[in-house]
């Protein structure tokens, strides 16, 4: 082994382990659930937001909060309703009063919930689009322009946005420009039966201690550089080019699903959420570089939420996971050459 | 960089093998789909039993290997495709073709490579090499076998081949055309060598006869009678052969322009001697002296122009002709003579008006010798021998416009003529002249000779001879006796009147507008001569027969004189005489 390469190797099983200590930390508070754990994990060194969707009560909150506790990391919720205002996420400049009551100290910055590591946007479809677009900028640029002044958001910055995808009344869905920012959408499944014993022997008995931090801070933003650095090869990266250009109706390659039930395809932003939670997972995985099946793993939860499907293809009850099963179907992994000569 | 080293030495490694079984796979392929392919072909020339194609066939085999090789090794995987075979195949997670990438060397990336490498060096050729063999390479058996199999089964083209047809014996005795055959060798020839051939093409004949005697396949009888036609017809065209070709021109050129010897001129450009001679005899009984000397003076320019061309046989009998042509005056002038007398006689009532006359045999000129003898017997010694001093007479004064040599001549047959012994020998050498001269005898008989052999193969094969008045066929020329004034439509589709009671139609007046006459010297329309070779760009009908040897000199002699490149002289020179 070369020298170099053993500190490459040790900082590898470093993540390795750090992320094996999270994934327990997380489980002894959140039961069953792996898949939304990982995902959110994917997201989380991929330095992206993530959405959940899922039907209430199924411990969304929960596992975001314990993830704040586990990584030691400041944590805002924000619970979206209808008349929520951008300010009150953002903050605003408050007119400075003395002690009697006067004005001409100024204005004062009131920083909003926005403020923090890790942002739970309850219920996010609840607010107005007006107030939904507030956090366009922040999950973007990690950044709040507040009275023209820009303001930096702290690091690392994580907006993990829920929503219900049953109760529609009073809602307003997400705009796609704002959907496009999560790097993925997570759905969280109901659990079974042997997950809701478990879930009610722990809930309905003493409270149990709030979990450790498992990781800093610091700990957190090397994991982000060293996910930056594993390395994709080009025929994994052109694999994911591939996927994400099948899922456009008009695009050569693409499924007959594909052009019958979507209207729009996922955009390049896609493609680069799928890389980047591709190597979130090779680094969870203790690798070095991305895999074809790291790619096929994120290729769900990274492009659910970034096609918007036909009237014929809503008509027909298709969701927009049965499109990408589909896309993941018919676009192969290696060239035909090479797929020739597998198949012998 | 050690590390890169390693891993691309292993990767190589790997490569080749994957390299070779790829080459080996299509290599089978190949010859699968060649055999397949040849399997058809084979059973084709199977059935048609023809046995070097059919096992050439299994050449298919190795055209198909060659080619299906050389398409994998043009199609060959790329690195980056053998990387990625390699990563299914040790299914491991693209480390090598990660590993592969050409990106910038960071330690992630070094790491990579190092597991590859050892991924690589761990690797077993039997888990990376492609699959070699497919089922459909046992096709290549089927194949194989086929192809033998049908060698052992017998061909339906061989067994049904129809066998030839068994060859008819035939044994003949007497038959009718073969004198004139076997008389070949008594002709005079103009040469040497062609004595020998007459000779040769005479013994031929013999021999043919006799073996029809003793029993002869018929195709055998036809191939011979095959053999002397041609033989026949090349000494038949010795005119028009490549050492007489210019000089005929030259001399017909140098007879046509005599008004007296024009259609001389004109038998003589045919090749017909036969007919050469019998107009060379009109001319010497022209009744004027003047037309004889031009004729004369033509016949001299056509021997000189013969013998500047090279022509021997040609310019020999052109010589006969001249030599002939003084004898055969003076034969006329006596016969003139003889005819006064005659008159005479006739006019004092000594001689009936239906007496023959002297002058009529000389239209006949064949028979001189025979008209001289009559002639003479219708005169008594004394009238012979007024006829004889007539004859002086005219010589001392100059009645008779001869040169000194003629006039000799003449003189010694007047001289003959007084007696009776004279006369005899005056007779016999009346005779001679009237033969014909040699080559119009040896065509003659090489005709005869020809008419035999067609009789001859007609005896024996039975081809059928058109009959000159069936059916609407025409009628024959001259003879006067075409029959019917009803309308004809046709061969055998006769419209008219069927009743059997035709009116005569006057026809003395018409002419027939061709000459039906069979000529059993040539070959019918039609009927194939069948043994000639043929040879590319030139004429089947090689030694030239039927109307193609009568077109011959007139062809010849336009194309001699017609402003044409040289070479496509040559080429119709060639096409009538392809020797």
């Amino acid at each position: 082994m070369v020298p170099g390469n053993q500190n490459v190797e040790s900082r590898l099983q470093l993540a390795r382990k750090q992320s094996q200590a999270l994934r327990a930390a997380l489980g002894q508070v959140v039961v069953g659930q792996q898949g939304v754990v990982e995902q959110v994990l994917w997201c989380l060194l991929a330095q992206g937001h993530v959405l959940l969707e899922g039907a209430p009560g199924l411990g969304k909150t929960l596992l975001v909060r314990t993830l704040s506790q586990c990584l030691d990391l400041t944590f805002s919720r924000i619970q979206f309703t209808p008349d929520l205002m951008p300010s009150d996420i953002t903050g605003n400049n408050m007119l400075r009063l003395d002690t009697q009551g006067r004005t001409g100290g100024g204005f004062e910055l009131h920083r909003g919930p926005v403020f923090t590591q890790l942002l739970l946007a309850d219920e996010i479809n609840r607010a107005t689009p007006k107030t939904q677009s507030a956090l366009l900028e922040a999950m973007q640029e990690r950044a709040v322009t507040i009275s023209g002044i820009r303001h930096p958001l702290p690091e690392p910055f994580m907006v993990l946005g829920t929503q219900n995808p049953i109760e529609m009344e009073g809602t307003y869905a997400l705009p796609e420009a704002q959907l496009d920012r999560f790097l993925l959408m997570v759905v969280v499944q109901s659990p079974d039966t042997e997950q809701m014993l478990q879930i009610l022997e722990r809930t309905t008995g003493q409270p149990s201690p709030d979990p450790s931090a498992v990781l800093s801070c610091a700990d957190l933003l090397e994991l982000q550089r060293l996910c930056r650095d594993i390395v994709v090869a080009r025929p994994v990266m052109h694999y994911a080019a591939r996927l994400v250009a099948a899922t456009s109706p008009g695009a050569a390659g693409a499924p007959p699903v594909v052009q019958k039930a979507v209207q729009y395809g996922a955009s390049v932003r896609a493609a680069q959420a799928m890389v980047l939670a591709a190597k979130a997972r090779a680094l969870l995985d203790g690798r070095a570089n991305v895999a074809f099946e790291d790619v096929r793993e994120v290729a769900a939860p990274a492009l659910r939420h970034r096609l918007i499907l036909s009237f014929e293809g809503e008509a027909d009850g298709l969701t927009t996971d049965d499109v990408v099963h589909e896309v993941l179907a018919g676009v192969g992994e290696h060239p035909e050459a090479v797929a020739r000569e597998l198949r012998g | 960089m050690p590390a890169q080293t390693e891993f691309f030495r292993e990767f190589s490694r790997l490569r080749r093998v994957i390299r070779r079984a790829r080459l080996q796979r299509a290599g089978l392929s190949g010859t699968t789909s060649g055999l397949l392919l040849a399997l058809p072909l084979a059973a084709t020339a199977w059935w048609y039993g023809n046995d070097a194609l059919r096992f050439g066939a299994l050449g298919l085999g190795l055209v198909g290997a060659a080619t299906f090789a050389f398409r994998a090794e043009r199609r060959g995987l790329s690195d980056e495709e053998v990387a990625l075979f390699l990563d299914s195949r040790l299914a491991t997670k693209a480390e090598i073709t990660t590993a592969l990438s050409p990106e910038r060397a960071t330690e992630l990336h070094e790491l990579v490579r190092s597991r590859a490498t050892q991924l690589l060096s761990a690797a077993r050729t039997e888990q990376v090499r492609p699959t070699i063999y497919m089922r459909f390479h046992a096709l290549a058996v089927f194949g194989v076998i086929g192809i033998f199999g049908l060698g052992w089964l017998k061909s339906p083209g061989l067994a049904d081949a129809t066998p030839a047809p068994p060859a008819r014996p035939l044994s003949v005795v007497g038959l009718s055309g073969f004198e004139n055959l076997t008389k070949l060798d008594q002709l005079r020839a103009s040469d040497p060598e062609q004595a020998e051939r007459l000779k040769a093409l005479a013994e031929a004949a013999r021999r043919l006869q006799k073996s029809l005697a003793q029993g002869l396949p018929d195709r055998d009888a036809l191939s011979e009678i095959a053999k002397l036609r041609d033989g026949i017809h090349s000494e038949l065209g010795e005119l028009g052969n490549s050492e007489n070709r210019a000089g005929l021109s030259a001399a017909v050129e140098a007879l046509r322009r005599v008004d007296a010897t024009k259609k001389a001129a004109q038998a003589l450009g045919d090749g017909d001697l036969v007919r050469f001679d019998s107009e060379m005899k009109k001319v010497a009984q022209a009744a004027e002296q003047q037309d004889r000397d031009k004729a004369k003076e033509a016949l001299r320019q056509a021997i000189a122009a013969a013998k500047q061309k090279g022509a021997k046989s040609l310019s020999r009998e052109l010589a006969e002709q001249e030599q002939q042509l003084d004898a055969r005056s003076h034969a006329a002038e006596l016969f003139k003579q003889l005819d006064a007398a005659l008159d005479e006689k006739r006019r004092e009532g000594k001689l009936p008006e239906s007496a023959p006359s002297a002058e009529a045999p000389s239209k006949d000129a064949a028979n001189l010798g025979k008209a001289l003898e009559d002639a003479l017997k219708q005169l008594t010694p004394e009238e012979r021998r007024r006829v004889a001093e007539r004859m002086k007479q005219g010589i001392e004064d100059g009645s008779f416009d001869f040169d000194p040599q003629a006039q000799a001549k003449m003189e010694q047959m007047a001289e003959q003529l007084s007696t009776p012994e004279g006369q005899q020998k005056l007779a016999e050498s009346l005779k001679r002249l009237a033969q014909p001269s040699a080559g119009a005898e040896r065509q003659q008989g090489l005709r005869d000779g020809l008419k035999g052999l067609g009789q001859a193969q007609r005896e024996l094969s039975g081809v059928p001879i058109p009959l000159g008045r069936s059916g609407g066929g025409l009628p024959q020329a001259g003879d006067g006796s075409a029959e019917g004034n009803a309308p004809r439509a046709g061969r055998g589709g006769d419209r008219g009147n069927h009743d059997g009671k035709t009116e005569r139609v006057h026809g003395e007046s018409l002419r027939a507008k061709s000459e039906p006459a069979l000529d059993l010297s040539r070959p019918l329309l039609g009927a194939s001569q069948g043994r000639t070779p043929a040879r590319a760009g030139e004429t089947a009908n090689a030694r030239g027969s039927g109307a193609l040897e009568a077109a011959k000199a007139g062809e010849l002699l336009g194309v001699d004189r017609a402003p044409i490149p040289a070479e496509y002289r040559e080429q119709v020179s060639r096409y009538f005489s392809p020797e």
